[in-house]
């Protein structure tokens, strides 16, 4: 008997891993895609509505919705072409010091590994318009201060800036580590031949690092798409329901609008968006790797 | 080397730049661990920005109080057992996957890690309600674990194919079974990997706020959820509030200061591979 699994093992070892996978994620996405065909309100004792498509007609008339799709796209493609320019950048630069790489890593790992909660809270504390660390330092060098989060004219560049300090840290290593993996040998050449160092950066490295850098753009574009701890514990979606994300819209519509059936039709855009857009850059990927 | 070409003036254009990162990164972390330990009128005073007047005020006010402590233990338990739990269903599973090459595993994994978690909050709400275990230490064990279970195949499936499969083989003609085979040689050999996947699962589900508010109850609370109540009762409270936030973040910062580079090679493997 031992022995008979013992030699079907791959199946005993992977079969609870894939059970708990179809039961608790297959499942649920099955019954999300039901649910948005459906008009319910999470009462037991009202069972749901089938109303065919209109939950998706519905979102594309709600002003709630059609804003958080286009925050969450807008927040999204900025905060990454920032953690992009600045992530690259300083592992280039980096890459250049010999000494300090475990203090540059360590501090690039500590933002990344803060609990998400905690940072929102911090930079609300010091982005405070009467009592923030960052108000009094403007006021003291006699710069104009900033109303930061509290403003619909400046949240957004103030949330940009917090998903810029805990998302760039993890483009610069990942970077980093590519640019180690990288052989000497074409440097050595390059510079032979009498390469400045930002010819070299520009035809060398940039061009060799390129698969890496598409990797980390993607999985900080997923990141960004999908933030909502720190929205949770800054804004909470204000002011003026300005920084509503769709996963932000999601959560009020499920949990404190019980709108199960728009929530969603909302969620199936959602996750089509999230593929969709990975989707497109890994073509672009494959396409530049064509060229 | 290729440091060794780097002309003077672009090193101190790289030190400048690389040194202003790294202050960034850090001064919001030392601002709050300042804060923790001042009292809670200097906390706000502009002029008392970095002069440090040490109270233990707020940290003995805070780790004196049962709705601090309870969260607490929460936070740890569901830690450590969801630790478990993930590598007992994902260590075999990466190790099935690996040996047996079956390759869509990792494709579907992919596709697994781009869902928003919010996908699953109503479904899981509703199932663990049926199953009886909605608001139970369970119930979030078995979120955390489901959750953490793509991060760890995806992690230590390449880890495990670079064993050599003669070490296995041998293992085998001198009579070894593959269970023994795993448990003995496989599991040891991969140390460093199983290291980076506790990591990275730790903090995941350390850090984690949507799933405890969601689906858990009063008696599930971990940190940051309470964190986030603390905000709600006493936001004028700053002492208070960087206090609490600084015993959450502390467990973070001794993984981040002794354990960097299982972080890093955690998220670069991941990288290189997709």
């Amino acid at each position: 008997m031992l022995r008979w699994i013992d030699k079907r093992i791959q199946y005993f070892f992977a079969a609870p891993a894939i059970l708990l996978t179809l039961v608790m994620i297959a499942y649920p996405l099955f019954y999300s895609v039901r649910m948005s065909f459906f008009d319910w309100n999470m009462s037991a004792k009202v069972p749901e509505v089938w109303v065919g498509i209109s939950n998706y007609l519905g979102l594309f008339k709600d002003q709630m919705f059609l804003q958080a799709v286009g925050f969450t796209v807008l927040y999204c493609v900025v905060a990454v072409l920032f953690e992009a320019l600045l992530g690259i950048s300083l592992a280039i630069f980096a890459s250049k010091l010999r000494r300090g790489g475990t203090l540059i890593k360590t501090s690039c790992v500590l933002p990344m590994v803060t609990t998400p909660i905690v940072v929102g809270m911090l930079w609300k504390m010091m982005m405070d318009p009467a009592i923030g660390v960052f108000n009094t330092i403007l006021g003291a060098v006699g710069l104009p201060t900033s109303l930061w989060l509290t403003s619909t004219a400046t949240v957004f560049p103030s949330l940009i800036m917090i998903s810029v300090w805990m998302g760039t840290p993890m483009i610069m290593l990942i970077i980093m580590g590519g640019i180690t993996s990288l052989s000497n040998e074409c440097y050595e050449a390059a510079y032979v031949d009498g390469a400045t160092e930002w010819q070299v950066v520009r035809k060398i490295t940039l061009p060799l690092l390129r698969p890496t850098i598409n990797v980390a753009l993607i999985l900080k574009m997923i990141d960004n798409l999908k933030t909502f701890d720190i929205i949770y514990s800054s804004t909470q979606g204000g002011p003026q329901n300005s920084t509503i994300n769709l996963n932000y819209m999601i959560y009020k519509n499920l949990f404190e609008y019980f709108k199960v059936g728009k929530a969603s039709a909302a969620l199936v855009v959602f996750l089509a968006l999230v593929f969709g857009l990975t989707l497109i850059m890994i073509a672009l990927n494959k396409r530049s790797e064509v060229t | 080397m290729v440091t060794s070409r780097t002309s003077k003036t672009s090193w101190i254009i790289a030190t400048v730049l690389v040194s202003i990162a790294v202050l960034v990164c850090l001064t919001p972390l030392i601002w709050m661990i300042l804060g923790a330990f001042k009292r809670n009128m200097d906390v706000i005073d502009p002029t008392k920005l970095f002069s440090l007047d040490f109270t233990l005020e707020n940290m003995r006010h805070l780790l004196g109080s049962k709705d601090f402590f309870d969260p607490l233990w929460n936070s740890l338990t569901l830690t450590g057992g969801s630790l478990l739990m993930s590598l007992a269903f994902g260590l075999p599973a990466a190790y099935a996957f690996a040996r047996f090459r079956m390759r869509k595993a990792s494709s579907i994994i992919l596709v697994i890690r781009m869902i928003p978690a919010m996908t699953f909050m109503l479904p899981w709400f509703i199932m663990f309600r049926t199953m009886g275990i909605a608001k139970t230490h369970l119930g979030l064990l078995l979120a955390f674990t489901v959750s953490s279970l793509p991060l760890i195949i995806w992690i230590m499936m390449p880890y495990f194919q670079s064993i050599p499969y003669d070490i296995t083989e041998s293992a085998r003609i001198d009579g070894a079974s593959e269970a023994g085979t795993f448990a003995k040689i496989i599991l040891p050999l991969s140390l460093p990997g199983i290291m980076t996947v506790s990591i990275l699962t730790v903090i995941g589900v350390w850090n984690n706020f949507l799933f405890v508010m969601i689906l858990g109850g009063t008696k599930q609370r971990t940190l940051p959820m309470q964190l986030m109540n603390y905000i709600g009762e006493s936001s004028q409270q700053w002492g208070k509030l960087l206090a609490a936030a600084t015993v959450i973040t502390l467990p973070l910062i001794l993984i981040a200061v002794f354990m960097q580079k299982y972080i890093v090679s955690g998220m670069t493997s991941g990288a290189v591979k997709g």
